[in-house]
Formats: C-alpha cells, structure tokens, sequence
C-alpha cells in the first residue's frame, strides 16, 4: 500500500449526499479507484449536508473558503431529495458557488432539465462510468484542485 | 384500434345523434343521464390511467436503484475473485496443498467468473428494460402542446433526419400532399419517425424498400398512410405488435420492443387511432388519424 500524498491546505474537499448506502460505497469506491485521495465525507440526506455546510460557515466565516467544496448530490433521498438541497444552495449567498453534481438513477429528461435551470453543474446517472466522470470533472476545471496518485 | 377516450367521444356523438333526431323530448333527461354517466367513466378511466403511468414510472425507477446495487459490487466481486486467483497463483506451495490451490484456483479462474458474468449480464437486460418502461411511461406524462401542424413540412424533417439511412438503402420514399392535423410536434415526430424506421429496419432483402406516405382527411379527422414492401407482419403477431417488449424476431436488428407501443401510447393521447393492413412477405401498412381540430388534452 502505498502512503497517500500529504493533503494539502485549500484542497478541494468532496460532499456528498447518498441515502443508499451500496451507492455510497460504489461512488466513494469509483472515486478512489479513479486516482483521487481528496477528503470524502457522505451524509445520509440533503438535510445532515446543509447541516454540515451551515456549522462550515459558521466556523470559516469568509464565502471564498467555501468554494473548495465539491457536492455530489442522490435525487432520491427521504427528508430532503437532492432537487430541493439543490434548491437550497443556489439560494443561499455563501453557498451558491459551490459546484454541485447531480447523481441519479434515471436520466429523465425533464428532471435533468429543472436541476440545470436551478444551477446544477453536471448531470450524471448511476451506474457512473468514473473514467467518463472524472474526464468530464477535468474538461469542466472542477478537479483542478484535486491530486492524482 | 380506438383508445378509449375515441370510443366513449363517439358513442356520446351517437347518442346526441339519436337525441337530436328520433328521441320525444321526455328523453331528453334520461339521454342526459346516460351522457354524464358516460363522461364520469371517461373521466374514471383517464384517471385511473394517470395512476397506472405513475405506478410504471415509480417502479421502473425504483427497481432501477437496487440493481445499481447489484451491477456495481457484481463487477467488485469479479475483480476481487481475479485479485484472489492471483494471490493464490503466487504462492509456492508443496505435494497436498498443490492440488488443493490447483482445486481453488479452478473455481476462482473458471467457475466464479462465469456466475459473475451470468449477473452482470442479467443486470443489463434487466436495466435495459426497466429504461424502456421508463421511456414509455414518460411518453404518457408528457404534457403536449397542442397545435397545427403542417404534416407536409413535419414529415419532409423526418426523412430529412433519416437520409443517410434512405440513400444507404436506395430506398425509395414518395409522399403525397399531406392535409394538415392538430397535435404535439415533438410527439407527432416521434410517429412518424418510427413507422419510417421501422419501414426501412423491416425492408425485403429480395428488393428495393419502397416506402409511400399519404394522407386524407375529413372536417374531423386526419389520417395518415406509411406504406411499405418490406417483409410483413404475419396475421398472428398482428394483434400483439403494440405490447411493450414484444418482438417478433429475436434478432439484433428487432429492436427493444418498444416503438410501437410508445406509437400507440402518442396516438391515445392524441384522441387518435393507429392501424395495421399488412401481409407477410408482401408489406405492410400502417395508418395513423389524429384529429384534424384543435382539442385539450384531458389530464
């Protein structure tokens, strides 16, 4: 096993909302397998993340600091789907500048659409192709804080 | 083939007919009994149409997440039995044990592959199917604009769209003025583009596609004719072409067994109808009438 790179300040950090736990484990899994040691934290719904960006915000105080955050977002979750954390973020001042993709089982077109109008920045439905996702991630200058073993 | 919205419109046409006509006028309220009774089940069948779409949409979908589950540590579970086959090969093992990791190794090269190809296999007809019950179900919650529509232009876009393939084949295709019809472009299309398809997919390999399109119509209603020289439907399999996944051929080249049940689908939303003349080895037929007044959709 080799021993990960030192984690550098400022890097990206990766956010992500997942009420199935096999998905969660398949995504975070893809991730590690695609090269990217970033930190990776899962939250079981779109409330506990919010929870968790709100108690960011409090503790980092200044809006640019939030802006090393990538979200992965599940559309289907119970208490708060991905659409309206979604929602949410994109209303939210200090939050609205975080780049958020949308994960899900279906590519209904009309669901792709409303999460675009509301600002997400990629679309992906699961299975995920990672080799496909990271290569989009790359072209969209969204890893570019992120390192590559 | 009437939908049922087509069927309840006309027997209440019939009975204001017959109202109109023969009926004393004491009739008229238990006519219009029979009118209100016919409309409450119209509206109880819509509905309960609307509910069945719902049920397809949230099964299809919801089915969709387990198997994500399945297909992603099937394929880990593959990987994993080829990292353990190769941490075996490397070991240096004597006499008994030998034959034993010659045993394991068997199962772990030949036998545990082969059951993890079986699942992931299945996995992705199950997925393909649950995506074109998906496809259909979506097809029934569309919201149509509704509008006229130059078939003329709407049916020159499709073959437009489909030149590649028609020049490929030397195909012919002849149309005839079309009159225009009222209903959802993008839908309409979606017809028109799959009869074509399926004219040219389903041509004779003994001669030339020649594919004709025409139409006629009346003040209430507009049909329109794909016909072709392909290869027929057989009278058997003529009843049962609109069920979803129905193929009559399992070749590649059949398809999903989708198309004309999506067809189907689009032409009940349009209050309209879709019928098949056709003989095997000969060609076939296919007409479709939509209405050719404006109307509102009932959901």
């Amino acid at each position: 096993m080799k021993t990960p790179p030192a984690i550098p300040e400022n890097k990206m950090k990766i956010l992500i909302a997942e009420d199935d736990d096999g998905h969660a484990e398949l995504i975070i899994e893809g991730l590690r397998n695609s090269g990217i040691t970033n930190d990776i934290i899962r939250f079981i719904n779109g409330e506990k993340l919010l929870a968790h960006l709100d108690a960011e915000k409090q503790t980092r105080g200044t809006k640019d600091k939030l802006r090393n955050i990538l979200l992965l977002l599940d559309i289907n979750m119970p208490r708060m789907d991905g659409v309206e954390t979604l929602k949410r973020i994109k209303e939210d001042p200090a939050l609205r500048e975080i780049p958020v993709i949308m994960l899900t089982t279906t590519d209904d077109p009309r669901e792709v659409e409303r999460c675009y109008q509301l600002g997400c920045s990629l679309y992906v439905s699961k299975p995920i192709i990672f080799s496909n996702f990271v290569d989009t991630l790359h072209r969209l200058g969204l890893f570019l804080q992120i390192v590559r073993t | 083939m009437n939908g049922p919205s087509e069927t309840v419109h006309e027997l209440r046409e019939k009975i204001i007919g017959l109202g109109e006509k023969s009926l004393r006028k004491s009739y008229y309220p238990e006519l219009q009994k029979h009118i209100r009774a016919l409309e409450e089940a119209y509206a109880l069948l819509e509905r309960k149409n609307a509910e069945l779409e719902s049920y397809l949409y949230v099964a299809s979908h919801d089915l969709r997440s387990p198997l994500v589950n399945i297909q992603g540590f099937s394929a880990r579970f593959g990987k994993q039995i080829a990292q353990i086959a190769q941490e075996l090969e490397a070991m240096n093992l004597d006499g008994e044990n030998n034959v034993r990791r010659a045993n394991a190794l068997e199962l772990l090269a030949e036998k545990l592959p082969r059951s993890v190809e079986f699942i992931l296999s299945n996995t992705a007809k199950m997925d393909s199917l649950l995506n074109g019950l998906l496809r259909i179900s979506r097809t029934g919650r569309i919201v149509m604009s509704i509008k006229e529509l130059d078939m003329n232009a709407l049916v020159a876009a499709c073959i437009n769209t489909m030149s590649y393939e028609i020049e490929e084949l030397h195909a012919r295709v002849s149309v005839a003025p079309l009159p225009p019809c009222y209903g959802d472009a993008d839908l309409v299309s979606q017809v028109v583009s799959n009869l074509l398809g399926n004219a040219l997919k389903y041509r004779s390999p003994d001669r030339t596609p020649n594919i004709a399109i025409s139409g006629t119509h009346n003040q209430r209603k507009a049909s329109y004719t794909i016909q072709d020289n392909g290869i027929g439907i057989a009278e058997r399999h003529q009843t049962r072409i609109w069920d979803v996944f129905y193929r009559i051929s399992d070749t590649a080249a059949a398809g999903e067994g989708l198309g004309l049940s999506i067809v189907k689908r689009i032409m009940d939303k349009h209050r309209g109808s879709v019928s098949l003349i056709s003989q095997e080895g000969v060609g076939s037929a296919f007409t479709v009438t939509f209405p050719a007044e404006p109307f509102t959709e009932s959901l």
